[in-house]
């Protein structure tokens, strides 16, 4: 196993009955990086994150975390990782505080640190008010904090998330991926991977980008590489007004514009190029005096995800 | 895997610990041990307040608090280890627990250990409560009598727990489990048992059901009176080690191979 690589899946393929989660799957995490494991839903991100974490068996094939077979040797594959997958339900009856405990002890951490790093921890995650609250009382956004404070404990050089957002309010949302940021703005020797199906929260936070869907893997690089693979990208110029056909065809002999159409208000500009061009477009716009108050550009991660789904059907 | 190792022992340890929070916090606990306190003070009392002199002999009050030890031993198991497992994965606690770098055997015996533990503790309690009182009796058992027959109490307990563990790990519900886990050694165990009887004009004493009989034999005059006079306690002792062994071997194998689906 190579030691550049915390997370190796090799082969790996998991049956239920006649159908196939995960296919030949063949996969492996760069250290210290940030990756996204994207996909639709059934693509099989969820059953390979669960073989990985042992909560699953596979049908085939190996999944290594720090270069141990986790089917093998579970316990020590599984040391210095911290895992949230799915929406993890707690102890009603602990409060933060005991998880955080109970935890610690599990993984054999002395007092000391288990009180100075529970601390720290429910700092980090927004929770220090509700330190000694039972947490049966609690709403799934901050259970869900708890869970990724628990995956922090005893320092994790290996993180495994599985859509940690998913069933959030938008409040949820956006907190729980402000702790991810400055987990991965704060930690040196920390490789995540986190899968999810949100483009917007993939490009935002990962710094490499794995696609999967029917089980196999589709491409695996860096989020910005993948981010420029996507040819024509559109560009909505919203309008106070109708645009006129005058207004159409001048945006359309703007530079490196591919294509200008008109849906109700907007014009939606087909264009290609870097982006110092892309500034050249929107200073150009603006000259126009369209009245043009906004502009909004699709997700260039989008634009190659759903190219790679489309393609692999 | 089922070799242990120091560090597993710590971690059965911590996990057992958290079963018996779990139990005291929980209302089961309380329950059971409400459930236990009003057997005894009916027994004891109930007697007391509607004949006279109701305890006139030492047997007659060990067989009347004797005689719903077995139940009690079912209810236990019942309430207690019928949930331990099936909690985890019913109330996905187990995506908690399970990622960690714990073995599950660990888990198992963790949580088996907490939870006999709770119902032991229940049962050491209504033996000292039926020792004290029986003080104020004549001719009451030796301690060592006391004591044989806590143990083979305890004994059933762990047999009756451990089968219990098997439909804890079998079942995707815990209510299902307790049902199963009732309805079995209340009622099929006997059904059974009594067919086998009939068949074969003698009692089963390889059943369970009638291996917990070893809880009343220590003490002969209560043995005696409740016509187990030839048990012979040995067989009946190594009968329930036999269902323990067997239910826990069971137990544990399906646990450590249960996955965890959505």
């Amino acid at each position: 196993m190579s030691s550049d690589s915390p997370i190796e899946i090799v082969g790996l393929r998991k049956e239920y009955g006649q159908f196939v989660a995960v296919n030949n799957l063949d996969f492996s995490v760069k250290k210290n990086s940030f990756t996204g494991f994207l996909g639709p839903n059934g693509a099989g991100k969820s059953t390979t994150l669960k073989i990985l974490t042992h909560l699953i068996n596979a049908s085939a094939g190996k999944a290594y975390l720090h270069g141990v077979d986790v089917a093998l040797d579970p316990k020590k594959a599984l040391s210095g990782v911290g895992t949230v997958v799915e929406t993890p339900e707690f102890y009603t009856y602990l409060t933060p505080r005991e998880t955080m405990r109970y935890i610690g002890e599990i993984l054999g951490m002395n007092r000391e640190a288990i009180a100075s790093e529970t601390d720290a921890i429910l700092e980090k995650v927004k929770m220090s008010g509700w330190a000694d609250k039972r947490i049966g009382t609690f709403s799934k956004g901050m259970r869900q904090r708890i869970a990724l404070g628990q995956a922090l404990m005893n320092e994790p050089s290996i993180i495994i998330l599985d859509e940690p957002t998913s069933g959030l309010d938008p409040r949820g949302m956006a907190e729980t991926r402000e702790i991810l940021k400055n987990l991965r703005n704060g930690s040196k020797d920390l490789t995540v991977v986190m899968s999810s199906h949100l483009l917007h929260e993939v490009s935002d936070l990962c710094d490499r980008v794995a696609m999967i869907n029917h089980g196999t893997l589709l491409i695996h690089d860096e989020t910005d590489k993948l981010m420029k693979t996507g040819d024509t990208r559109k560009i909505a110029a919203k309008l106070k007004d109708t645009p006129t056909r005058e207004l159409i065809e001048k945006v359309s002999a703007l530079d490196n514009v591919v294509s200008a159409e008109r849906f109700g208000n907007d014009i939606e500009i087909g264009f290609k190029g870097d982006m110092d061009s892309r500034a050249v477009l929107f200073r150009d716009l603006g000259l126009l005096n369209a009245g043009i108050y906004g502009l909004s550009e699709e997700d260039e991660l989008e634009t190659t995800y759903l190219n790679l789904i489309a393609e692999s059907r | 895997m089922m070799y242990i190792e120091t560090d597993d022992i710590r971690q059965i340890s911590v996990i057992a610990k958290n079963e018996i929070r779990k139990s005291l916090r929980g209302r089961k606990f309380l329950a059971y041990a409400v459930i236990i306190a009003m057997i005894f003070l009916l027994i004891t009392f109930l007697p007391l307040a509607l004949m006279d002199d109701p305890w006139n002999s030492m047997t007659s009050f060990l067989v009347a608090h004797f005689s719903f030890a077995t139940i009690l031993v079912i209810l236990a198991a019942t309430i207690f280890a019928s949930s331990t497992y099936v909690s985890e994965f019913e109330e996905r606690t187990a995506l908690i627990l399970f990622t960690r770098p714990v073995k599950r055997t660990t888990i198992y015996l963790g949580k088996f250990m907490g939870c006999f533990i709770m119902e032991a503790v229940v049962f050491i309690g209504y033996y000292v409560a039926v020792c004290s009182a029986s003080l104020f009796l004549n001719d009451s058992p030796s301690a060592g009598q006391y004591l044989a027959s806590l143990g083979g109490i305890l004994l059933c307990l762990l047999a009756a727990s451990a089968l219990a563990a098997v439909f804890s790990v079998i079942m995707r519900k815990a209510g299902m489990a307790a049902i199963m886990t009732f309805v079995t050694m209340l009622i099929l165990l006997s059904i059974v048992s009594g067919a086998i009887s009939i068949a074969t004009h003698e009692m089963p004493w390889y059943m369970l059901d009638q291996a917990m009989n070893v809880a009343f034999v220590f003490i002969p005059d209560v043995a005696k009176n409740l016509g187990l006079g030839d048990f012979d306690q040995m067989k009946g002792i190594l009968t329930l080690a036999v269902w323990g062994a067997a239910s826990m071997f069971m137990s544990w194998l399906l646990f450590t191979r249960k996955e965890m689906q959505s």
